[in-house]
């Protein structure tokens, strides 16, 4: 009976640890433990393949939370055969106020039945993108936009326009008499 | 003031066209078979003094001069509204000299040219001023017998 016990207790446990077989960590590096809005915050993600000894394909699934509200998702496949680290980066939104905000992963293992493993970590947003100096930028962006725009029009239309072609005959005509003119008066 | 059309061998164009020029007066000059810069060397050689004369150089794009209008031959329009502008804004008396009417059936339709010799006529006419335009006699036959009508004497 006590036989019989223990190896049903072993087959069990062996499910356990054939169904969690992935561990996951995340670590963002200290330089970008507190970074401004819009910025880039770079992390690690460590996941060691325990248990399978084939390669399996995974989904990451990175979120951002602030006060347990989802602001940012991203997500890419990797293949993991025993132990992978993938360095990452997500540039984080620009309107992004001050304050403490959580980084998950969510491992999802694709064509098995294995579960998903999650991590987690924190960082903080010391400094809000200055929005003065955000529409500053966009005015003098817009306005060389329309200044190139204005060139490039006229350039145009200075070469194809033939009413501006006559335009342009009578304006040099009247420079070139001008100064014919002002030549002879002063001889 | 009248207008003159001046129809004379290719050998003798050359000197018919240097004789009419007045260095008194200002001038000018529509150049469809030399550059400006070979017309004024021949006229300096002939000691004619070109301070008075305006050059619209229809035979080169390139520019030798500031004060000289360069317009293409194929751009009838805009050669009306140069001479237009010329005879405007130049003061006082003046006289226009076309050298050689027939070349511009090289670039542009007998109708055209015969529509621009019109023009050219009519606005010297409305502004006193007077027009010699030459041609090769053996050139362009047919148009200058539409021509012949819009000015005011035809010397052959």
């Amino acid at each position: 009976m006590k036989k019989l016990l223990l190896t049903i207790f072993l087959i069990l446990c062996l499910n356990v640890f054939a169904n969690h077989s992935f561990n996951v960590e995340l670590e963002i590096p200290r330089a970008y433990n507190e970074i401004a809005a819009g910025e880039e915050l770079w992390f690690t993600a460590k996941i060691s393949n325990l248990a399978n000894d084939e390669k399996l394909d995974v989904i990451l699934t990175y979120e951002i939370f602030h006060e347990e509200k989802e602001i940012f998702t991203k997500s890419e496949t990797v293949a993991v055969e025993t132990t992978a680290s993938f360095s990452n980066k997500i540039i984080v939104p620009e309107n992004l106020k001050k304050g403490l905000y959580h980084l998950k992963v969510k491992l999802t293992p694709i064509d098995s039945d294995l579960d998903m493993s999650k991590a987690e970590t924190s960082f903080n947003i010391i400094k809000e993108q200055d929005e003065g100096l955000r529409r500053l930028y966009s005015i003098v962006t817009h306005l060389a936009l329309f200044i190139l725009l204005g060139i490039i029009i006229r350039f145009f239309y200075n070469k194809y326009s033939p009413a501006c072609g006559k335009f342009c005959v009578r304006q040099k005509v009247k420079k070139i008499v001008e100064k014919r003119q002002n030549e002879i008066r002063k001889k | 003031m009248t207008s003159k059309l001046i129809l004379t061998s290719v050998e003798e164009l050359q000197l018919s066209i240097t004789k009419s020029i007045n260095p008194s007066i200002p001038g000018i000059y529509v150049s469809l078979n030399k550059t400006q810069k070979s017309m004024e060397k021949i006229l300096n050689q002939y000691k004619i003094d070109t301070q008075k004369l305006f050059f619209i150089d229809c035979v080169t794009a390139e520019k030798s001069k500031d004060d000289v209008l360069h317009i293409a031959p194929d751009q009838l329009e805009l050669l009306i509204t140069a001479i237009e502008s010329f005879i405007k804004d130049i003061d006082g008396e003046k006289y226009l000299i076309i050298d050689a009417l027939s070349t511009l059936l090289i670039y542009n339709s007998e109708n055209r040219v015969a529509e621009f010799a019109k023009e050219i006529t009519r606005f010297a006419s409305d502004n006193d001023v007077e027009v010699l335009a030459f041609s090769p006699k053996t050139k362009g036959e047919e148009l200058l017998n539409k021509i012949f009508n819009f000015f005011d004497d035809v010397k052959r």
